[in-house]
């Protein structure tokens, strides 16, 4: 299953690059429990593309990322999870099946 | 206000990481405010362990909070200076001027240049003499008398048991003075105020006594009793960019039960105590779920002395496995049982394996008393053959007291026919690394009185291991800065006088506005060696005749 968020970055996070804001989100997802694919390798990441072009950092943005999930979870289940292990300047707009 | 987007790695000074305590930090309602400083970069400082320890423990009492400040890098350092600008806490952005105390963790000696950076940079007088505030606490240094003359008190040992303590006596002294403060501090042991203390160097050594009219308990070196009763820390802090330890750890065991006659370590955190087994995969499990992190290493000064360290792996890994972390142990001895601790990590794609054997020559390894089962590499060998392992890295050392050529000869030999011993069991490219520092006679190590070799010694022996061991196709061979390690071991084993020079060295640093890699620079230590007529060499050579300067800091007590 892929879960498609939108997000906006504000306040102190605008400094976050992709980079940055790649492992922001791999460690909420662990954090919240839910079941991600791995990548393979060394350091085992998890499988998340940004759909928005890596901006200059700095600015307010809106940006768009898929997750990968192993197994079917409800969208309610996933935002409720996911906002409580995110930092409040990360602020998901939207979030819909991809 | 700072852009902090017109500097490199902005997300250095945001103190927004996950987890951060729920304090209002700007409220007045604190009546204690502390900030922790590291005299180094925001990358090695958030990895440090002791620091986060002592972050979230003082955090844990409701009148006190708590804030950060690490060194700036040059860019910031350099805008704060041509602006005017104060250092500042990180979490509300205030100038360290305006706490109550700064706590430093100074954990290197090659860390004292940076400690005067900060504050400097803070416009904080460094003399503890012209200071009344903030008060300027030092923990982490085993010979803290090269920093005597700028530091307020000294905290030696593990935090965990004087925390309250402190915290009341700062706080219901708030608006006293400094030297009262100093002197009901002083009442606790683990704290020693050396402006309480006289050090002079006499015709026969060191004389070390309490000034007349100040009142003080004698300093000791504290430590934890129970390390499963003290304060753990369950949600250590997250960081959004890279640091130099990127990853959940779990302490496993303080101290050692290994004598190894060079190590410092063993002494200052003596003596070997271990954690239960159930408390470990509590912490495991807890830390894991409050940080998300995808790596975790299970710390300790030597892992597998651990009684249960059997039951501990195999559990430690299941939950790796279950969800998908990448598990590491610290530098491992060559024990026996390498090959059945190695085994249970097979089922990780673990990344690599770290020994420290220090001595190739059988002779030399009996002298410095580093006993390990040098036969037990072939079990490693065996391990690496069906193991996803791609690293392998070997610590040696050069200068070891007694050493002979023949030892050193050794070094290359035995690197030989374990890296064959590798290739012959595995078909996989291994990356092999060869590391090789200098020894360093450190105080409270049982080689405290040795001498270190000369320069041109070590550089000798370096050049011919280099010589022979980048020989050996597919290794790669590191080098120690030999500079550098002189450097540290002369101010390891400082004593008071050496903060003339400390100073001189600093303020010429600062006249540059160097980068903070010339801290290290030998030739300019020595301009101000000589500018004050100190002979650097007596930091070097054997004190087998001469007392040193920190013999009255080996007092240990456990609370
Ligand atoms: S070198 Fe390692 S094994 Fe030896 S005493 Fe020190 S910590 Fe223990």
């Amino acid at each position: 299953m892929k879960v498609k968020i939108t997000f906006l970055k504000s306040g102190d996070f605008i400094f976050l690059s992709q980079l940055n804001l790649y492992i922001l989100f791999s460690r909420a997802i662990r954090r919240a429990d839910l079941p991600f694919v791995p990548t393979q390798g060394f350091r085992p990441r998890l499988k998340i593309s940004f759909l928005t072009p890596a901006l200059k950092i700095g600015s307010l943005s809106c940006e768009e990322a898929v997750f990968s999930l192993s197994r079917d979870v409800s969208l309610k289940e996933f935002s409720a999870k996911l906002k409580d292990t995110l930092p409040e300047d990360i602020f998901v707009i939207f979030i819909s099946k991809y | 206000m700072i852009n902090f987007a017109d500097f490199r790695r902005p997300l250095r000074y945001l103190g927004r990481e996950w987890n951060l305590p729920k304090k209002d930090f700007k409220s007045a309602r604190y009546s204690l405010r502390i900030c922790l400083c590291f005299p180094e970069l925001y990358e090695v400082g958030m990895s440090s362990l002791g620091f986060n320890i002592v972050y979230r423990l003082l955090n844990s009492f409701d009148n006190t909070a708590c804030e950060r400040c690490f060194l700036p890098a040059e860019d910031l350092r350099d805008f704060l200076i041509d602006k005017n600008i104060e250092l500042f806490s990180l979490e509300s952005k205030t100038p360290l001027r305006e706490f109550d105390a700064l706590g430093f963790t100074i954990n290197s000696e090659l860390n004292f240049i940076n400690f005067l950076w900060m504050l400097y940079l803070a416009k904080i007088p460094l003399a503890e003499k012209q200071r009344k505030r903030p008060l300027v606490i030092v923990g982490g240094l085993p010979n803290p008398e090269p920093l005597s003359a700028f530091v307020d008190a000294f905290y030696l040992g593990e935090f965990e048991p004087q925390a309250g303590k402190f915290v009341n006596i700062l706080s219901s002294f708030k608006n006293s003075s400094k030297e009262q403060i100093l002197e009901n501090i002083s009442q606790v042991e683990g704290f020693y105020a050396p402006s309480f203390f006289s050090l002079r160097k006499g015709p026969k050594g060191y004389n070390f006594s309490a000034e007349e009219d100040k009142k003080s308990v004698f300093p000791v070196r504290v430590f934890a009793r129970d390390i499963n009763k003290i304060f753990i820390p369950r949600k250590p802090l997250v960081p959004y960019i890279q640091t130099v330890h990127d990853r959940a750890v779990v302490e496993i065991s303080r101290g050692c039960p290994n004598r190894c006659k060079f190590c410092q370590a063993r002494a200052i955190y003596s003596p070997y105590r271990q954690r239960d087994e159930g408390l470990i995969l509590s912490l495991i499990e807890d830390i894991y779920y409050n940080t998300g992190y995808e790596s975790m290493s299970l710390l300790g000064l030597s892992t597998v002395n651990h009684s249960q360290i059997n039951s501990i792996l195999d559990r430690a890994v299941k939950f790796s496995l279950g969800n998908k972390i990448k598990l590491s142990l610290p530098s491992l001895r060559l024990d026996k049982s390498i090959g059945t601790v190695l085994e249970k990590f097979l089922p990780l794609s673990s990344g690599g394996i770290t020994i420290a054997v220090e001595a190739a020559s059988e002779r030399l390894r009996t002298f410095i008393a580093k006993e390990i089962d040098i036969s037990a590499l072939e079990d490693v060998a065996k391990i690496f053959g069906v193991s996803n392992f791609t690293t392998l890295k070997l610590y040696f050392m050069a200068g070891l007291p007694s050493e002979t050529k023949q030892d050193v000869w050794e070094i290359p030999r035995l690197v030989k026919d374990f890296y064959y011993l590798c290739r012959r069991a595995s078909r996989r490219k291994i990356q092999f690394n060869i590391s090789i520092s200098c020894f360093m006679p450190k105080p409270f190590s049982r080689f405290e009185r040795e001498r270190m070799e000369d320069i041109e010694e070590l550089e000798d022996k370096i050049k011919f291991l280099r010589k022979e061991i980048s020989r050996i196709y597919g290794v790669r061979f590191i080098y120690p800065d030999i500079g550098r390690q002189v450097l540290e071991t002369i101010l390891s084993r400082g004593d008071r006088n050496i903060a003339l020079v400390i100073e001189d060295v600093f303020w010429n640093l600062v006249k540059s506005r160097a980068d903070y890699r010339d801290n290290f620079t030998l030739y300019l230590w020595d301009k101000s060696f000589d500018k004050f007529n100190i002979d650097r060499q007596q930091y070097l050579g054997s004190y087998k005749f001469s007392p040193s300067a920190w013999a009255h800091l080996s007092g240990h007590k456990g609370l």
